[in-house]
């Protein structure tokens, strides 16, 4: 018995595992030390800098005399100019308004990069919008592009030059004025063969230059006439170019956190050391922020955002009041929006953003080389009458969705307002079916055309997702008291991308994501059929494709709705989809947030926002 | 056994092997390919130019355009230390002497005027003589002859790579046309630059001399180092771990004796109820009712646990330690607080692990006590605790070492559930994000990662199997 493992062993054991795990905790507490430490060695460094301005400031003095005059002058012109803020600032005098405190959002996946242009998310873009700042904004109440940056802009006649004169008092984070150079290094950036950004690459092609003409001024000359031509141009966000420049294509591509710039918000510390995957992604306010010169100051001291995975965990965190936010899904809408737990702490508020796409049946023409029973109108339109739309929304969706008549949104000037959705109409989608040839001929309640093929809808739609196997089982219902057979296939989500790239399928269910004014070439122009496009229906209509390329050149705002008008009773007449609906978004806010109200884009936005004095809670 | 240990490290790269091709070809079997189908950003679909110039970039990344076996070849390739550096490689190699050298070539053209296209054109050369073999000089001297006039942008057309459709070609050429009417340097380069690179695959890629070199685990679709997402990811599921399995062992080993001690008593049958009760629990319903009874601050006993994460959003500006006389008081401080937050998922992960390792060493302590050496010691008169800890103990827990194999690897993928749950972003989590967006590349790190853990672990049980017990020997 001399290899027993006694009790001395067992204490040099215990005491081993003591002193790793001592040295392993020191270890963790020294690299929080050092970070500390680095982080207010940065913040000296940057008041170093500022007391450095003041001085130079001050040797230059006599100068400076000299200059006041100028700054008068455009103060005086700064008058004259529109002041963007006004809304914001006016929000600010309603009651109980209050600056501090923090405002925590949640996001589903943790921030995988905060860099801007090269590929990211929703959630990257969602940041972004605080701290980068476009040219011209939308007014999101008017929906019209509103001066920003830029104070004004003027387009030449023959709609390919853009001209923008920016304002003069737009600085950085680090009160380095904004000026065209910025712009021109901006879309540089983007071009930049080196640069990782694929998909914007891709749009701003149609331009063909960037010029600056002094430091206020900037013109963007596009190839071609383009109806979205100002919103490329005026909602670039620009890119400070001191700051970018010093990073080459390799790290400006690879480091994950390199966002600044002019906006109320920037990170917490260093962009350089954001690292990614954390638990939550931090902004603070912008102290330098150039509209706290025109009376704006960004209201809350911090956006949070943390990321909770778990929908269960979400919802928890909304009711402990560890998140201000909390979205519900259109299918957990009758349970959620009676929730009691969620009444006490927040206030339910729905809305219909503005181009917030839509949901669609299509239905495939051509397979095979061959066109198929879709490739008949009649039949198109017979089964959207034989689609009880008003119904579904009502039942499947808590009446959290609207029937759309056609691609656009209906609340914006692009939809045509004349167009009635068809209504539900079993008798004329029979009668319709039976005049295209479709007939019980065998007498077996399934109808048939001449050759005795009976007609079968195969319908594919993403699969794991609840709303949509709903829909796909509710169509199989009302299509069958016509005689109609549907196949649902849920198919998983790849595979589903497959079938379409190929046009290997019969019908399909999906969504479409939506814009203020979108653009229906991709979808519905003939030429999108060969090579991929989004055209995988097979749908070809060359009255259409030649109202939509004229629109598309179009830069006069009113000639082009006009336009688009034509196009959306084009689509209505064809159903070359079965439009279903439009949704509804419902978010619960905590109560203590201040100024929260709908506007046509959604809730207004959080600089708008503010948490009174005494329910800042996070922030001590 | 240093011979043993030896051969078993050899066998280890045949199945290495074996496994990551599975994963591969697999992979590449799945609809989609890599990165599915030129999905962009909000998951809609790529437009037309949009979804060509994604596709390029795979095929000069992944070389998706090779058959699958060559694409395989070209990762293992990329990963191995020894082999044949890749051109975008050699080209990270070149140093200030080479920019110099590149530079002076391209001074002919009046690019200093602008620094930007100066450095654009030295990247530009550079990355020619990485793909064509010469030295950053002969390729800047070349790219020079073809910016240096527009009627040379004809001449062109040999850097043209062969792959090229005719119409890409064309519509190239006239876009170096355009910018030379316009005189625009930036647009020449990077016209000159898509005409050679970027409108071709993975043909471009030139193989350097086999050397010994870096092993590469590539970047993520989004573009980040694969390295540094196992770094996140890998200390977290390290530390759940850690926590865990001696937990587990703990409570398995110590109610495993004991049951078997007075088998067919209440203890154990109470334990044995108990725990393959928490067993047949799904740790996603019991997650579900943690949150919700235990993390809530409407329940009447209020929030117990934190909801989710591993600290909480003030973390940074904790003291380390806990410390009483603050302004409000006590003050948990950081290390409570991470204690705090890994109470929830700690519990999920090990509940679910007690019931198989307990009844494992009850049977197994069962068999040893009915053994004859048993027998003989009681016989001897030895005192019975002697008899259970020193003769039984030691005995029976080989089951156990051959449970601790499967244990780790599992834990490290197995924990996908808990760390959804509770919002943490461990290894886990990493594999099922990585086999959802068809990464590739972090794919088969972390496939490559799990093969090797899984296979040491292996080995470790086997030399655990000679240390607990002298019968088993492998010279």
């Amino acid at each position: 018995m001399n290899n027993r493992f006694g009790l001395r062993d067992l204490v040099l054991v215990v005491l081993l595992v003591a002193v790793l795990v001592s040295v392993w905790l020191g270890t963790i507490e020294g690299d929080r030390r050092w970070e500390k430490l680095e982080g207010v060695e940065s913040a000296l460094a940057e008041q170093g800098h500022a007391i450095n301005r003041v001085r130079q400031q001050l040797r230059e003095g006599v100068l400076a005399v000299g200059t006041v005059g100028g700054g008068v002058a455009s103060g005086v012109s700064a008058e004259q100019v529109s002041n963007p803020f006004e809304k914001l600032i006016a929000a600010q005098s309603s009651e109980g308004f209050a600056e501090g405190g923090w405002y925590i959002d949640r996001f589903r996946s943790a921030v995988g990069k905060l860099t801007p242009l090269v590929p990211a998310d929703i959630y990257q873009r969602t940041i972004e919008s605080y701290v980068l700042e476009p040219l011209i904004k939308r007014d999101p109440d008017t929906l019209e592009w509103e001066p920003f940056i830029a104070k004004s802009w003027w387009i030449s006649d023959d709609g390919l030059s853009y001209v923008f004169e920016l304002r003069r008092d737009v600085t950085f984070a680090d009160e380095v004025p904004l000026t065209s150079a910025d712009v021109v290094f901006t879309y540089e950036q983007i071009m930049n063969p080196q640069i990782n950004a694929p998909a914007l690459k891709s749009y701003y092609s149609r331009i063909e230059s960037v010029q600056a003409f002094g430091p206020h001024l900037v013109m963007f000359r596009f190839k071609e006439p383009y109806f979205l031509a100002l919103s490329f141009a005026g909602g670039m966000t620009i890119m400070p170019k001191h700051y970018y420049e010093r990073f080459t294509p390799e790290q400006f591509n690879t480091m994950p956190g390199l966002l600044f710039g002019s906006g109320p918000y920037r990170l917490k510390d260093d962009p350089e050391d954001w690292e990614a995957g954390a638990q939550s992604v931090e902004l603070v306010r912008n102290e330098n922020y150039w509209g706290q010169a025109l009376g704006y100051r960004p209201p809350v001291d911090r956006l949070v955002w943390r990321i909770t995975s778990e929908e269960t965990a979400a919802l928890q965190q909304f009711k402990n009041r560890e998140i201000d936010r909390y979205g519900i899904q259109p299918d957990q809408y009758p349970v959620l929006s009676e929730d009691e737990g969620l009444h006490a702490e927040g206030e339910l508020h729905s809305y219909r953003a503005a181009g917030g796409g839509y949901r669609y049946i299509g239905w495939n023409q051509r397979r095979n080389g061959e066109p198929t029973k879709y490739a008949d109108v009649r039949v198109r339109r017979a089964l959207t009458m034989l689609t009880d739309r008003q119904r579904l929304a009502d039942e499947l969706l808590a009446g959290q969705a609207f029937v759309t008549s056609g691609p656009f949104d209906a609340s914006t000037n692009q939809s045509n307002p004349e167009i009635e959705p068809w209504p539900y109409d079993p008798e004329t989608a029979r009668a319709l079916l039976a005049e295209a040839g479709w007939e019980d001929r065998d007498g077996d309640g399934s109808i048939e055309n001449a050759s005795g093929e009976p007609f079968v809808v195969n319908l594919i739609f993403p699969s794991g997702n609840d709303g949509y196997l709903r829909m796909a089982l509710a169509l199989k219902d009302s299509y069958a008291r016509a005689g109609i057979l549907v196949q649902a296939n849920p198919t998983e989500w790849n595979t589903m991308l497959q079938k379409l790239k190929e046009r290997d399928f019969d019908a399909i269910s999906l969504g479409w994501g939506g814009a203020i004014e979108s653009d229906p070439y991709q979808i519905f122009h003939s030429s999108q059929i060969e090579g991929g496009g989004h055209n995988s229906i097979h749908y070809v209509n060359s009255e259409l494709d030649a109202l939509i390329e004229e629109a598309r050149v179009t830069v006069d705002e009113e000639a082009r709705t006009a336009l688009w008008h034509r196009v959306h009773q084009h689509l209505h007449d064809d159903q070359p989809y079965t439009f279903l609906f439009n949704f509804r978004s419902n978010v619960f806010i905590n109560k203590r947030v201040g100024n929260v109200r709908v506007t046509k884009t959604g809730l207004s936005p959080l600089t708008e926002q503010f948490i009174p004095l005494g329910l800042q809670y996070h922030a001590n | 056994m240093t011979t043993y240990i030896l051969r078993r490290l050899m066998l280890m790269v045949p199945t290495l092997l074996g496994v990551l091709a599975v994963v591969f070809f697999v992979m590449a079997a799945a609809p989609g390919g890599v990165g599915g189908s030129g999905l962009d950003l909000e998951g809609a679909q790529n437009q037309d130019e949009d979804a060509k110039r994604v596709q390029r970039q795979m095929q000069r990344r992944y070389g998706t355009d090779l058959p699958a076996y060559q694409q395989f070849f070209r990762w293992m390739n990329q990963v191995s230390p020894v082999g044949f550096r890749m051109s975008a490689q050699v080209r990270a190699g070149y140093g200030d002497a080479d920019r110099a050298e590149a530079a002076a070539a391209l001074s002919g053209l009046a690019l200093a005027e602008r620094d930007r296209d100066l450095g654009a054109a030295v990247d530009l050369a550079l990355e020619f003589a990485a793909y064509r073999d010469q030295t950053p000089g002969e390729a800047a001297g070349e790219l020079a002859g073809v910016l240096g006039s527009a009627s040379s942008a004809v001449s062109a057309l040999h850097w043209v790579d062969s792959t090229l459709s005719p119409g890409d070609r064309e519509r190239l050429l006239a876009g170096l046309t355009q910018s030379y009417a316009n005189g625009l340097r930036n647009g020449q380069l990077a016209a000159v630059r898509e005409l050679s690179f970027e409108a071709a695959g993975a043909s471009r890629v030139r193989f350097d001399r086999p050397a010994v070199k870096m092993p590469d685990l590539g970047e993520t679709l989004k573009g980040r180092s694969v390295v540094d997402r196992l770094s996140e990811a890998l200390p977290i599921s390290i530390l759940l771990n850690l926590l865990t399995i001696p937990l587990i062992y703990l409570v398995a080993i110590v109610t495993g004796v004991y049951a078997a001690r007075r088998a067919g008593g209440a203890f154990d049958l109470s334990s044995g109820v108990v725990l393959i009760t928490l067993w047949c629990l799904p740790t996603i319903w019991v997650g579900q009712l943690m949150l919700q009874y235990l993390a809530s601050a409407q329940q009447p006993w209020g929030q117990l646990f934190p909801t989710g994460g591993l600290h909480s959003l003030r973390a940074e500006e904790l003291p380390f330690l806990p410390r009483w006389g603050g302004e409000d008081g006590f003050e948990a401080g950081w290390l409570l607080d991470s204690l705090w937050h890994l109470a929830l998922p700690v519990v999920c992960l090990t509940y679910g692990g007690f019931a198989v390792a307990s009844r494992v060493m009850r049977g197994s302590v069962l068999d040893a006590l009915s053994a004859d050496y048993v027998r003989t010691a009681r016989a001897k008169g030895v005192h019975p605790r002697v008899v259970l800890w020193s003769h039984v103990f030691r005995n029976s827990l080989l089951p156990l070492i051959t449970m601790a194999a499967s244990i780790l690897p599992a834990l490290f993928a197995g924990t996908v559930i808990v760390e959804t749950i509770f919002s943490i972003n461990g290894m886990g989590k990493l594999a099922v994000d990585a086999a959802f967006a068809k990464d590739r590349e972090l794919m088969m790190a972390v496939t490559l990662l799990g093969g090797i853990l899984g296979l040491i672990s292996e080995l470790i049980r086997d030399v655990c199997y000679a240390i607990a017990d002298p019968r088993v020997s492998y010279d």
